[in-house]
């Protein structure tokens, strides 16, 4: 069956964008890209995450641009990211060179350097605080200047810009189920579609670039028994990660930068064969994703865990995971039903009629 | 100096002294623009610890900018969107590459910016020390 | 800006392998590419980006730090690159052995193989030969100074479609002629 073009719906969708357009200014009010990115931290880290391009500025402008919802704003940068080339590959980037702002382990209490809780939600009452409904600019700067303001040791005691793991502990203990260095290069979803079986390094691109409710939500129910993984989180890490760039015949590297990342290595209990015999060791699950996405990064550890060993569940199926948790994707799929399906749906309902006029003649 | 700490020293902290490095080049040599400052992506290389392989978390925005500077090439690339220090890198890069004399005064300046890196990391870094926990066993 | 000149030659490169024989000119590049011909440096500037490799055949590497800065392409070994470039220096016996390392795909991937830009001294004059298949009404002819010996190699390692190689010739006056691997190519005595 072929589709039937049907013209009319011009105006109709030009005076539409013009209600769009309204909705955004109709109160008369406006807010400047530079407030949003200095105050709307968490949907700039959800949202780069999610389109895989990390810019604070463009993030903060498709915030304004689809009025703060998410899903639109992925989609915008998304597409804008495919208008870009791709200048360069950074070299090899490792967490362990992270200026860390917050690590915490559940699994350790006494870590070298420390648990340090950093900026977190984690540890507030989530009591709604109406003082900030009429908050002033004075009152802003004065809480910036009391902040400042507070005493802090004269000197640092905890290397921050180069933290050992806690997966250190067991190594040393040789606890962990430990691959040696693989510096194969990664392939790319952005370059060649997913094919199964799929590799490691896709697994990880397409859970890293996930929508946050859906790997949050295959994370939560691979715990609950559609998945056996089950994590200890040995370390969330979130800070500055520096990244450089070389170019080719050439031995010194460029800084050009430095990234919000959190970091999550869970372990999960495995048996492995070792001369023979069955040991129990650890596994890690790993998480990793730009900006602060502390649930996001622990449930893609579960997941990154659950799909290198395949099992009949749900959670342990690839195509099941990686073919949907793709905001794109899902949200492109679902919202194409939107568009005119007459054609189809007129010869659904034609079918049903003559199915219900034969069963009543039959009667 | 390498040319990462160089670069990390100028992007951090020292916008205003890489448009000033870039401008006595400009002024003394002839500059050639052959990439002018342009917005593109830089894709990042993850190592990830699970097992020790690596994959592609994501893309940055970047600046990037290329000149030359009589037989050297110098390019600069920055985060977001940033054409004049772009620019200024680009030559600061050539400059370099190409060992014109001034860079060797800006030696004793790269240093200073230096310190002052350091200075401030080190105020960031007490500051997040007082959110580390100080366990205590509770007494019953 | 430079990217209407590539968009120009981008035009003209493949109007030159959609019609075979066809010589097609290319506006010079407004940046010094020596001791590339100025074409060669736009048709280059035009093809090669960070996303794919090159190779030059020279002895010096002058010509592919130049190709490097301006394109941002990286430098392979022959056999691996993506594009091929002979310039005009290169003698018979190095043209010979990059053409028989060049990359002519797989099977799966018979795009992945290598394109060949070729720099010669005349596309309007020299040896003559005959062309014909897609792209081509009947036959058309190709007048150049590539030595019989050169084309004789691009027919053999173009014997297996859809294996093989697509060249792009380029001469001093600036002319572009393409010669994708579905034609067929015979020397007239």
């Amino acid at each position: 069956m072929g589709y039937v073009a049907v013209t009319g719906g011009k105006e109709a969708i030009e005076a539409s964008l013009q209600h769009l357009s309204y909705e955004r200014v109709k109160h008369g009010k406006w807010i400047d890209v530079e407030t949003i990115k200095a105050t709307m931290r968490g949907f700039l880290d959800q949202v780069m995450s999610e389109s895989s391009l990390y810019s604070e500025n463009l993030a903060a402008l498709a915030m304004k641009q689809s009025e703060g919802n998410v899903e639109e704003a992925v989609f915008l940068l998304r597409a804008h990211r495919s208008t870009l080339p791709r200048l360069y590959y950074s070299t090899v980037t490792d967490p362990r060179d992270m200026f860390v702002h917050r690590r915490i382990s559940a699994s350790f209490k006494d870590i070298p350097g420390g648990q340090i809780l950093g900026t977190s939600h984690d540890y507030l009452h989530r009591l709604l605080d109406f003082s900030l409904v009429d908050e002033t600019e004075e009152e802003v700067l004065q809480k910036k200047a009391d902040f400042e303001e507070v005493e802090v040791p004269e000197e640092s005691s905890i290397p921050l810009e180069k933290l050992p793991k806690v997966m250190d502990y067991l190594r040393a203990e040789g606890l962990i189920n430990e691959f040696p260095v693989n510096d194969e290069e990664p392939d790319d979803v952005t370059k060649l579609s997913l094919t199964f079986p799929s590799s490691r390094s896709e697994r990880l691109q397409i859970l890293t670039r996930g929508q946050t409710g859906g790997v949050v939500s295959l994370g939560y129910a691979g715990l609950r028994g559609y998945g056996s993984s089950h994590p200890n989180v040995g370390e969330v890490r979130v800070g500055l990660q520096p990244i450089h760039v070389q170019l080719d015949g050439d031995d010194e590297e460029y800084y050009i930068g430095s990234i919000k990342l959190t970091e999550v290595e869970s372990f999960i209990p495995a048996n492995v064969s070792e001369n023979g015999k069955e040991v129990l060791e650890f596994d890690i699950g790993y998480g990793a994703c730009f900006g602060q996405n502390e649930t996001k990064a622990i449930a893609m550890s579960i997941l990154d865990h659950a799909l290198e060993n395949p099992e009949n569940t749900p959670i342990h199926d690839e195509e099941f995971v990686l073919l949907h948790v793709d905001t794109i994707e899902s949200t492109g799929f679902i919202s194409h039903l939107k568009l005119p399906h007459y054609v189809t749906f007129q010869s659904k309902l034609e079918q049903m009629r003559k199915i219900k006029k034969e069963s009543e003649a039959r009667k | 100096m390498n040319r990462a700490l160089r670069t990390k020293l100028l992007i951090e902290i020292g916008h205003k002294e890489a448009l000033v490095m870039a401008n006595e080049i400009v002024e003394r040599y002839e500059v050639q623009e052959i990439q002018p400052p342009r917005q593109g992506l830089t894709m990042i290389k993850l190592r990830e610890s699970a097992k020790n392989s690596l994959f592609y978390i994501g893309e940055v925005l970047i600046t990037e900018t290329k000149v030359k500077v009589g037989n050297s090439f110098g390019t600069g690339i920055v985060m977001e969107e940033n054409e004049n220090l772009s620019r200024a890198l680009a030559i600061i890069d050539a400059a370099y590459k190409e060992n014109l004399p001034e860079t060797v005064a800006w030696l004793q300046l790269l240093k200073d910016l230096e310190q002052k890196l350091q200075y401030e990391m080190e105020k960031v870094k007490c500051s997040i020390e007082r959110t580390k926990v100080h366990f205590d066993t509770m007494k019953i | 800006m430079i990217f209407h000149s590539t968009q120009l030659a981008f035009r003209e490169v493949l109007e030159a392998l959609s019609f075979p024989g066809k010589i097609n000119l290319v506006d010079e590049c407004p940046y010094d590419m020596s001791p590339l011909i100025s074409q060669t440096g736009l048709v280059c500037m035009t093809l090669l980006d960070s996303e794919v490799t090159f190779h030059v055949s020279d002895d010096n590497n002058e010509i592919t730090k130049t190709l490097h800065a301006y394109t941002g392409s990286h430098t392979i070994e022959a056999s691996k690159a993506d594009f091929i470039i002979l310039p005009l220096s290169s003698s018979m016996g190095v043209i010979l052995n990059k053409l028989e390392q060049a990359n002519i795909g797989d099977l799966v991937r018979p795009h992945k193989s290598a394109t060949i830009i070729f720099e010669v001294e005349s596309l309007q004059s020299g040896f003559k030969y005959d062309l014909k298949g897609p792209g081509i009404k009947g036959t058309n002819f190709l007048k150049c100074t590539v030595q019989p010996e050169i084309l004789k190699k691009r027919n053999e390692i173009n014997k297996e479609y859809p294996l093989g190689i697509d060249m792009i010739f380029i001469d001093l006056q600036g002319n572009v002629v393409g010669l994708p691997r579905t034609t067929q190519l015979t020397e007239v005595i």
